[in-house]
């Protein structure tokens, strides 16, 4: 696979052809078989910066342990589809130094957030991998031990220019516009993004991207408006979806109060 | 004809038909009250937790039937408002003679009004840990992890202290250990955070809590407190245990065992050691 290549989309596979996906030492292999799929995950406790290759897999190199799973299937078809997908929870990130954005201003930060390797039979689309490339750490999300959500928990750089921005196969970058209308600064310690709610966008680069997040905090009141725009973002050039959202929810406006976004 | 005449006058006499329709009537209504109530469950289970179930299952068949024995009781030609008005002295002469059975009974109607826990909640009464099967008018059954079937009664379930452990989504472990005096406890505080913040299934927030708890006999005692979602309570625990003692035996942190420092009489003398060779070959050469 040359790089200019995207690890996603519809790829031939023979009967008893494997193919992996790799990252360093991290490697997912998949085997068709007859009438059965088998699934390798090979993990790796930490997350390095090397690039994703896609190839052909030799059948006798495949590890002995890590097998993931048998998926049967009366028939397995002679092609596999491979997606990227957004977590299946929400993540919240926390920048390293908390921000603070002063009264009555507005800005437009980056956050990246893990992705997860989807496999789908074709046709069907049943799915026989849905496992992220580094789980990030749980966390939880709420004013108390007994209120709340589970969540991951990911540390930000929380860029504010798109050309500091590093784009890695294995992660989707999320711009989050806020705007603050009342006064007094807002602090931001942590924040929620509700990624299953978001779709993917590749750029012409094969960066992946996820729609913008608009956060308006009120000037009257503690509530806070969430709006998922309905289209890629404007960093992303020549942007086609990859993949939709884990939850569909017709909504796209959401009224949150702060302590649910902000903490 | 006579012969039949006969015998339906003796039917009446012995009241024999008012029985038999009096049993019909119970029969009928029981199989009544379980058509409707399963039917009634089955229909709007949708949204409803196995206790909510369980309580309209139950009232429902007890209403029907409760009806049916009325009506039963009638066939027979008892006046039911007689009989409301001696079971009044019924209850108390019944109450002297069954007063376990009865606070159990209120007790069960309590604890079914204030809800401490649900159906297929795990809880802790005592020494009992298990998963609440069935909460009646009399006891509440609970399978035990190990798989016995426990029955408590309710009066003893309103009397102690009963831990619900699957009310809230996350939990707190705490992790006891105890490290060498020569030990640098801010060391051991960072492998012990860095060890937690490598588990994935370790809540980054609520943040891991490290506690010096004292001094103790032979080793500084620690308790390291870190935050599971539930259902992972228990594999985090004991991953996190293995992990502090790889992490240790790799840092070189010395996790004590009891010991007792022996001193000989005066102050700091050494006591003395004399080297005792049984070994008759080895005598013979020296």
């Amino acid at each position: 696979m040359s790089d200019k290549e995207p690890w996603w989309g519809d790829f031939p596979l023979a009967e008893q052809q494997s193919m992996s996906w790799s990252i360093g030492e991290r490697k997912l292999v998949i085997q068709r078989q007859a009438s059965e799929w088998n699934t390798w995950n090979v993990e790796t406790e930490t997350e390095n910066a090397d690039t994703l290759v896609r190839d052909v897999y030799a059948n006798h190199l495949i590890p002995d342990q890590a097998l993931l799973g048998r998926h049967l299937q009366a028939a397995t078809a002679a092609s596999l589809r491979v997606i990227p997908a957004l977590a299946d929870r929400s993540i919240v990130t926390r920048p390293k130094i908390p921000l603070r954005l002063l009264g009555g201003e507005q800005t437009r930060i980056y956050v990246s957030t893990p992705l997860w390797f989807k496999a789908l039979t074709l046709p069907g689309d049943l799915c026989l991998l849905d496992v992220p490339f580094w789980r990030p750490s749980d966390s939880w999300f709420g004013p108390s031990t007994r209120e709340g959500e589970m969540c991951y928990a990911k540390y930000t750089e929380a860029r504010l220019h798109t050309e500091l921005l590093v784009q890695r196969p294995h992660r989707a970058i999320t711009p989050i516009l806020i705007h603050n209308k009342q006064q007094e600064a807002l602090l931001i310690e942590r924040l929620n993004v509700p990624v299953p709610l978001l779709s993917l966008y590749q750029d012409t680069q094969h960066g992946l991207w996820t729609n913008t997040i608009k956060v308006t905090r009120e000037a009257d009141d503690e509530l806070t408006e969430l709006l998922l725009e309905k289209q890629a973002p404007a960093e992303a050039d020549g942007a086609n979806l990859v993949a939709g959202p884990r939850i569909i929810t017709d909504r796209h406006r959401l009224i949150r109060s702060l302590g649910s976004l902000f903490a | 004809m006579e012969q039949i005449k006969g015998i339906i006058e003796m039917l009446d006499d012995s009241h024999l038909l008012s029985i038999a329709q009096a049993i019909l009537l119970l029969l009928f209504g029981y199989i009544a009250g379980r058509i409707v109530s399963t039917t009634l469950v089955k229909l709007i289970h949708k949204g409803m937790t196995p206790h909510g179930e369980q309580v309209l299952k139950r009232s429902v068949f007890y209403g029907i039937f409760g009806l049916f024995a009325i009506s039963a009781l009638k066939q027979l030609g008892f006046d039911l408002s007689a009989l409301l008005g001696a079971a009044g002295i019924f209850t108390v002469a019944i109450g002297f003679a069954s007063q376990t059975s009865a606070s159990n009974l209120i007790s069960g109607l309590f604890l079914m009004i204030e809800r401490p826990f649900s159906i297929t909640d795990v809880i802790r009464v005592g020494d009992t840990t298990g998963e609440v099967i069935s909460i009646d008018l009399l006891s509440v059954k609970l399978r035990t992890f190990d798989n016995l079937f426990v029955r408590i009664p309710n009066e003893t379930m309103i009397k102690t202290e009963v831990t619900t452990l699957t009310k809230y989504p996350i939990r707190r472990a705490d992790l006891k250990v105890g490290i060498a005096y020569k030990e640098d406890i801010s060391r051991v505080k960072t492998i012990l955070t860095e060890m937690a913040k490598k588990n994935p299934l370790c809540l980054e927030e609520p943040a891991p809590l490290f506690i010096i708890t004292g001094f103790g006999n032979s080793s500084i005692d620690i308790q390291f407190s870190v935050w599971a979602q539930r259902e992972n309570f228990l594999k985090l625990k004991n991953s996190l245990y293995e992990e502090t003692k790889n992490a240790f035996d790799r840092e070189g942190i010395e996790i004590p065992f009891p010991h007792v420092s022996l001193y000989a009489g005066s102050a700091t003398q050494p006591i003395p050691i004399t080297l005792v060779d049984n070994n008759p070959i080895n005598k013979q050469s020296i």
